[in-house]
This record gives structure tokens, sequence and C-alpha cells, in this order.
């Protein structure tokens, strides 16, 4: 066996096992560098190029506008869609008054609504007074059932030395 | 034309993946040769080289002299295959187990058996004579190149060549006398 035999055998048996390995480095380095890199330069391109179109859009809408108002000194005077029309009168409406003889109920209560500064910075506390007031009554020409719920709220601001 | 070594890292340096890219292309082989020669496995050493060519993208910043690209790598090739071994020593593998590609005939089982005592005699070697066959042989370097890669003269790799031919010759020769 010379060493001639040997070196071949040597040098078959390496490339058969390592030639599949090659190029796995280089496509493992492309997936996870370049590829994102791409990526990245792709989207800032694009990032870079949205100013620029902007510009050249507002001054696209900027000629349209001028050449609209320019060309609109050689058109027709516009002619209205639809004459309007006077408003047509309606008959007032009668306002039933409340009668005199009428029931009439209120319900108050007194929330204390918390600490509160005034404008000089003394300390307060606002008080809420909710009120509701209700008026029955009946209508003598129709014989029906009227009611008239008021509701009201107030407000007190008691500073604190006069509590 | 070709750009040399140092230009390709110094545009790699400035985060050119291409040029690293390029590199890669360039030293591929080596850093398989160097693998396999550790690992004794083909599958290994190319996850090895991949994930050593990832380190040294990251890494290339500490590369001191950029002609030295392949030695560096090298480098850092042997220490992720030594790191592998360490990792793998509490479930020992037997390394004279070679799955077989396919069921084989009677040609075919010849040609296994050839190649089964061919891998035996390549890792009967000492890890630097083994460095010094598969880069000679897989990569076709001269001496002088292995003696760079490697930290140690070329009349040192040519003395480990010659002994390891001789080596391998007298493991294979019964072998392959008889076939």
């Amino acid at each position: 066996m010379r060493n001639h035999d040997i070196e071949e055998l040597i040098r078959e048996d390496l490339v058969e096992k390592l030639d599949p390995q090659k190029g796995r480095a280089k496509q493992h380095f492309t997936h996870q560098v370049i590829d994102p890199m791409d990526r990245h330069l792709v989207r800032a391109q694009t990032a870079s190029l949205r100013p620029k179109n902007l510009v050249l859009i507002g001054v696209a809408m900027l000629v349209c506008v001028v050449a609209g108002m320019y060309l609109s000194r050689f058109m027709p005077a516009a002619k209205p869609v639809a004459e309007v029309k006077p408003p047509v009168e309606i008959a007032p409406v009668e306002i039933v008054a409340i009668p005199s003889d009428y029931e009439h109920a209120h319900l108050q209560h007194m929330i204390d609504a918390g600490p509160v500064r005034t404008s000089d910075n003394a300390p307060a506390r606002i008080i809420r007074q909710e009120q509701l007031d209700r008026y029955n009554w009946v209508d003598p020409q129709t014989g029906g059932t009227f009611t008239y719920l008021l509701p009201s709220t107030n407000e007190y601001v008691i500073e604190a030395h006069r509590q | 034309m070709e750009l040399s070594v140092e230009e390709l890292v110094s545009r790699a340096r400035l985060h050119d993946a291409d040029a690293f890219a390029e590199l890669i292309q360039r030293f591929e082989g080596v850093a398989l040769a160097v693998a396999y020669a550790q690992t004794r496995n083909a599958a290994d050493a190319g996850d090895i080289v991949q994930e050593a060519f990832m380190r040294a993208w990251q890494r290339l910043d500490s590369l001191d002299d950029p002609s030295r690209f392949a030695h560096w790598v090298s480098r850092m090739v042997r220490n992720l295959a030594i790191d592998l071994r360490r990792r793998r020593k509490a479930l020992p593998l037997d390394d004279s187990f070679d799955p077989p590609d396919s069921m084989p005939g009677a040609s075919s089982m010849e040609i296994a058996e050839q190649k089964k005592q061919i891998d035996r005699a390549i890792r009967s070697l000492d890890e630097l004579s083994r460095e010094c066959v598969t880069l000679r042989y897989y990569e076709n370097l001269a001496s002088k190149e292995i003696a760079d890669l490697l930290g140690i003269t070329a009349a040192a790799v040519d003395m480990r060549l010659s002994r390891a031919r001789n080596q391998l010759k007298d493991r294979l020769k019964p072998f392959f006398e008889e076939v």
C-alpha cells in the first residue's frame, strides 16, 4: 500500500463526510444576521420616503386648490339648487295653566359632598341640597290627571369656622 | 478583484455582513477540518463551525491582527469543541459504532467496512496530528499554512504528517491487502 493510496482514501473519506456540512455556517449567518438587516434596511428606506411623499402630496393638493380658484373665475355663476321659501306660520300652542286647586308635595335631603378649599384657601365643606317638588291636579275639561315634577339642587359652601 | 482578508475584516468590523459572509465562505473548510479533527463527528463539526462564526461576528472587535482571522476562528472552533466534549462527558458515546446508511449488500458491506476502518485509523491519531491530516487532505493546505493555523512550525507539521501517514498505513494495510 503506497502513501498515495492512503492519502486518496483519507481525502475521499473527509470529502464525503464534511462536504455536506459546507455552506451551513453561511446559511445560518445569512438567516440570523443578513436577512434581519435587510428587512430593517427596507423599513428604514420606506420610513425615509414617507416625509417626501407627504410633501409631494401637500404640494399637489395646493396646486389643485390654486388651479380651482383660478379656473372658477371663468366659470358661470352657480345657480341655486332650490328656492328657499319663507317658513309657514304655525298656530300658537296653548299652555294649560296650573289650576289653583292642586296637590303639592315637597321632598328634600342634604348630602355632605366633602371638604374643599375656598378661593381664600380657607377650609370649607360642600353641602348639597337635593329637592323634588311634585304637583298633581285634575283638568276640569277632560277629567285627566296631570303630574308635574320639578327637581332642583342647591349647593352650599360652609366655611370651617362657621361649622 | 478579490478583497484581502484584512480588507474583509475591516469591512465586517463596520457591520458589513456581506464582507463577513465572504470570510465564512473562504474559511468554512478550514474551520470544518479543525472541528472534525476535534469532534470526530461531521454533524457536530458543522454545528460548532456555525456557532464559531456567529461568535466571531459578535466579537470581531477583539481580533487584534486581521490577517490572523483564520487562526482566531480556528481557536474558537477548538474551544467550542472542548466545551462540547465536556458537556458530553457525562454520557460517553461508543466511538466504534457507525450506523449504516442503508441495508448493505455484499459490495456495499465491503465499502462500509473500508470506511469504518479509515475512520478508526484517523481517530487513532493524536489531536494535533489529526488536525494536520484533516487540514492537509480536506483543505489541501501547505505545511506553512497549517503551521500558521496551529501555531507550530512547518517542519513540525511535516513531521506529524509523515508519522500520521505511517501510522495510518500500518493500521489500514492488513485490512486493505485482505480486501
